[in-house]
């Protein structure tokens, strides 16, 4: 059981975003899609979230194949795109709203996400009075309140600045062992990879393959600056090296 | 030591410019009197303005008998008529125009074929379209002016504000499961919802300014714009023509900052 991709290629007119890429992340894994800019690896994100279809190839969730958008895999993007009009609680409680959850209910498992990224105070905040780490910790919230199988994250810390970068991803690995989701994280940050994920998938510079998939195996909470995450780090960066100048001759 | 200028003392100095402007104004107006023979003075308008709204206007049977906050609540009644039937039409059409290309530009053909038209062109046909409505017909022909002249700001600023809705606000909403429907009444609608009050607040002030001059066409009694027309029929009501025009504009700025007013409440977040 779990996330199965298949071949999957994707076209936009005559260009090609990603081409012919398998992979399978199982059960309660956190895996990273790591590569550079504009290697297609939001794309293949959107796919598996339904917002966009595959020119080739299927998508697999628990065996049944993914054909558009569903409350099974929560998506968190980078522009947190939560809700102006709502309160943070009403932005976290958008999902179960759409899935027809009594009041009561709605409020008590909305609180229960609001304490998990530690928000409880915040309640009644509407997004533009909170922080942009904040602001991230609340679409986290949203997309897990939906109690999704599966979760989504397209570059979620990119618009942080590097300390609260690295706080976060820690709240994310503490929110992660709690909520026990499997997870499929966007980054082009090979450290931010490293520091997170079970296993890393490194694609290659449009269109987007797959050159790579490596095991992280280091005992969290992880160290940024062990001996194992920095041979990790020197193998893919250099990886990453050749698919840059590939592009720039 | 010098202090920052206080919050209180800029209030103050604000609210001095404003008497000031006033108090100009009224000046101006004084001394165009001795120019403009016609024109009435400011003390003996307000004279009369107070006259009106205590026992109306004197003299012609038929043509008097109404105060003017009568006058006044006639028109607003019709205006709302007007730009509510026009909202009720306006506001829809304009949702499902932000919503669906192909429905944008088959109604919006329609739309800018129609929009060039100013409103009181509308007005002969208007008759002849109510003639049947035998005893309403002059009142219905005003009406559907101001419904035209309403629709055309709250269709158009619904259609700008549909389509202003961020994409990636239904981007979240399909991944949170929602419906087509839901995603209508739980993200477009409350996105929209700005651009849809500031529609209905032009179309209101539109439509009010049609009003005033639909009901100057046409033999009516009762409406600020045909009590303003037939003091002027009668003669030597100078005050009485600016007691009538100091009510719309009086009327016309309390609906802007009325509908100002709803909008801050509803929408909080911008």
């Amino acid at each position: 059981m779990g996330l199965k991709v298949q071949n999957v290629t994707k076209t936009f007119d005559d260009f090609v975003a990603i081409e012919n890429v398998s992979f399978e992340v199982v059960d309660g894994e956190f895996v990273c899609l790591l590569g550079p800019s504009g290697c297609g690896k939001s794309t293949l994100l959107r796919l598996i979230a339904g917002l966009d279809k595959p020119t080739g190839g299927e998508i697999f969730l628990d065996g049944e194949r993914i054909k558009g958008t569903g409350a099974d895999r929560g998506f968190v993007f980078q522009e947190y795109a939560l809700f102006p009009w709502r309160t943070v609680r009403r932005n976290i409680e958008f999902g179960l709203e759409i899935r027809k959850i009594a009041k009561e209910e709605r409020r008590r498992i909305s609180q229960k996400y609001i304490n998990l990224v530690n928000l409880a105070g915040f309640e009644n905040y509407r997004p533009r009075k909170l922080s942009a780490g904040m602001r991230q910790r609340v679409a986290i919230a949203r997309a897990l309140a939906n109690d999704p199988k599966l979760l989504l994250m397209d570059e979620p810390f990119g618009a942080l600045d590097a300390q609260t970068r690295n706080i976060m991803q820690e709240e994310l690995l503490r929110i992660w062992s709690h909520a026990k989701k499997t997870v499929l994280f966007v980054t082009h940050s090979v450290d931010e990879a490293i520091f997170l994920a079970d296993r890393i998938i490194v694609l290659s510079s449009s269109p987007g393959r797959i050159i790579e998939i490596r095991d992280v195996k280091i005992d969290r909470p992880r160290s940024r600056t062990s001996a194992d995450a920095s041979g990790i780090r020197d193998h893919i960066l250099g990886l990453l090296a050749l698919e840059i100048n590939k592009v720039h001759k | 030591m010098k202090k920052k200028k206080s919050e209180s003392t800029r209030t103050t100095s604000t609210v001095a410019v404003r008497l000031l402007s006033i108090f100009v104004f009224l000046l101006a107006w004084h001394l165009a009197t001795y120019l403009l023979k016609g024109l009435p003075a400011p003390l003996e308008t307000f004279q009369t303005f107070v006259k009106l709204i205590a026992k109306g206007a004197e003299g012609e049977p038929g043509l008097v008998g109404w105060t003017l906050q009568e006058h006044t609540l006639a028109s607003i009644i019709r205006v709302l008529e007007g730009a509510g039937v026009g909202f009720a039409v306006a506001l829809p059409l304009g949702i499902l125009m932000g919503w669906s290309k192909y429905f944008e530009k088959f109604a919006g053909t329609m739309i800018e074929i129609l929009r060039p038209i100013p409103p009181l062109a509308w007005i002969p046909l208007a008759f002849v379209i109510f003639m049947p409505f035998r005893g309403s017909t002059v009142m219905l022909a005003q009406i559907f002016v101001v419904f035209v002249g309403a629709f055309f700001p709250a269709v158009l600023n619904t259609v700008h504000g549909v389509r202003s809705v961020d994409k990636i606000y239904i981007d979240v909403a399909r991944t949170l499961g929602a419906s087509n429907a839901q995603i209508l009444k739980k993200v477009v609608l409350p996105g929209a919802l700005p651009s849809m009050i500031t529609g209905i607040r032009i179309g209101l002030g539109v439509g009010w300014m049609c009003l005033v001059a639909a009901e100057m066409i046409g033999a009516s009694t009762v409406g600020i714009g045909s009590f303003i027309w037939n003091m002027y029929t009668l003669g030597g009501r100078n005050a009485e023509i600016i007691s009538g025009m100091i009510a719309i504009g009086i009327v016309g700025y309390a609906m802007n900052e009325g509908i100002l007013f709803i909008e801050r409440r509803l929408v909080r977040w911008g």
